[in-house]
């Protein structure tokens, strides 16, 4: 008969516990090892996108009429813009992820609040980012515009003003954007943005004067419209992205009227009257109740009017 | 006979297990307290990790805020709020920054917290600008009571007035400071 070994492995209380206690430390450790690489990406990008903040801070036109400049990143980075209107001005948060070990997208980083720009971007992707900067004016400067994107934009036979304006931006700058007659032109991966016909284009610009100061834009089988250089916000964002930002600019439109309503109160006292102050607290109600950028068209008739009435001023406003 | 022998037996067993017992419980106690303070010491080295890690956090945060209002300072002049003409560089018009102090909706608008203009040349007593005194005064704050602010620059400080020969723009050398927001 087999004789069974009753003795057995045997372990002390001493072994279990610190075993027990061994493997939650090492588990702990792991995690937070873990968990630090997590923050230290975070941190990363979300200092990333502190800087792009910074760097969009000085783009203000002051003589130049518009301006180009081209971003470098040092690896593969999204971007992502998100605009918010709750209160008076609103805000444009930017925050970003970047491509890290094992091509994983890291964590988007704390989005940074940039109240005084009106950025608007779509999908941006990419090492390399472009950004263009053009002043809205209605009647007086409102703000610059800020367009960031990382696609090719093959912009087909556009208006003269337009072609004029994307050649000159592109003069001496990289601005990665194209001018051309037909379809045929445009890359496969293009943005292609057509300002006639009803073809397989990306984006659709409906011009409604020569100039193409106002019309529409028709992407993703919605419409919005546009005054100005608002038609390359309507181009290079999301539509519920363009629509947050008039928004925002109509709001800062109503602000700045009543900033210069009140200026023209007080230099009529200095013996420069304008008699624009009805006019301009006019805009400032009007702009202030708009809904969309369909009744953008309402402020700018009324913008319309103080513009000509100052150019005749002898004491301008501005 | 049998019975006390057995007896005192099982006593001088009773007593070895005894002092095995005693020896077994100080040495759990002895690792209990090695445990505790390996554990005490990892959470110490964490404590002071951290500390060092959102310290630094903190100082990168504060510079880059510093860097922020840097960069604000040579723009802000050319902002259509402060600036006086759509081609002008740094130039503010001084009626535009004091209707601003009226408009509280600009508070918070800039990544700052307090915006000082003091005219510099012609100098004059420090007087604050109100709307009765406007323009014998040579200081306009906005958001903010003290004086001076941290970060400044210099700018043209330009306003409508009315002479014999009609409307001219009076322009004064002013420096224009502005405060970090502090949270």
């Amino acid at each position: 008969m087999r004789r069974l070994n009753k003795k057995g492995f045997e372990m002390s209380f001493a072994w279990i516990f610190s075993i027990i206690v061994g493997a939650i430390i090492l588990f702990l450790a792991i995690y937070m090892a873990i968990k630090f690489v997590g923050i230290g990406e975070y941190k990363i990008s979300t200092e990333t996108s502190d800087k792009l903040a910074i760097i969009l801070q000085p783009l203000e036109t002051s003589v130049e009429e518009a301006g180009a400049m081209t971003v470098e990143l040092t690896g593969e980075t999204k971007i992502f813009n998100r605009c918010y209107f709750d209160d008076v001005f609103g805000d444009d948060r930017i925050s970003l992820s970047y491509k890290s070990l094992g091509d994983r997208w890291s964590k988007e980083s704390a989005a940074i609040s940039i109240k005084n720009k009106y950025i608007f971007s779509d999908e941006v992707e990419g090492k390399t980012i472009y950004i263009f900067v053009k002043p809205f004016e209605m009647p007086f400067k409102i703000s610059d515009l800020i367009f960031v994107y990382s696609k090719r934009y093959c912009f087909i036979n556009p208006v003269d003003s337009i072609k004029e304006e994307i050649e000159g931006i592109g003069l001496g700058n990289s601005t990665n954007m194209i001018v051309v007659d037909s379809k045929a032109e445009c890359e496969a991966e293009d943005v292609k943005v057509c300002f006639s016909g009803t073809g397989s284009c990306d984006i659709l610009v409906r011009c409604e004067d020569e100039e193409c100061e106002t019309g529409t834009v028709r992407r993703d089988s919605k419409t919005v419209y546009f005054v100005k250089s608002l038609i390359y916000g309507a181009i290079f964002s999301s539509n519920e992205e363009y629509e947050c930002n008039v928004k925002r600019l109509i709001s800062r439109l109503s602000q700045l009227s009543k900033l210069y309503q009140k200026k023209s109160s007080y230099i009529s006292a200095r013996g420069c009257s304008t008699g624009l102050e009805a006019e301009l607290l006019s805009l400032s109600k009007t702009a202030g109740s708009l809904k969309s950028s369909a009744d953008l068209l309402f402020a700018k008739n009324l913008a319309d009017t103080i513009k000509s009435k100052n150019k005749n001023l002898v004491c301008k406003l501005f | 006979m049998k019975g006390k022998r057995s007896t005192r037996a099982l006593t001088s067993y009773n007593k070895k297990n005894i002092v095995k017992s005693k020896r077994s419980q100080f040495k759990i106690q002895q690792m209990a307290f090695m445990l505790i303070a390996v554990v005490l010491f990892f959470i110490l080295a964490g404590l002071l990790f951290l500390s060092v890690f959102y310290g630094g956090i903190r100082k990168e945060a504060t510079e880059s805020k510093q860097e922020k209002a840097l960069v604000l300072i040579s723009k802000i002049a050319d902002s259509p709020e402060f600036s006086c003409y759509e081609e002008s560089i740094s130039c503010v018009d001084a009626d535009k920054v004091l209707s601003l102090k009226e408009i509280p909706a600009y508070k918070d608008f800039w990544p700052v917290e307090s915006i000082v203009i003091k005219k510099i040349y012609p100098a004059g007593k420090d007087i604050e600008c109100t709307k009765t005194n406007y323009p014998n005064c040579n200081t306009i704050k906005l958001f903010t009571k003290e004086n001076i602010a941290p970060i400044s620059t210099f700018v043209a400080l330009c306003r409508k007035e009315k002479a014999e020969s009609g409307i001219y723009d009076k322009c004064e050398l002013a420096i224009l400071m502005v405060g970090i927001k502090s949270e």
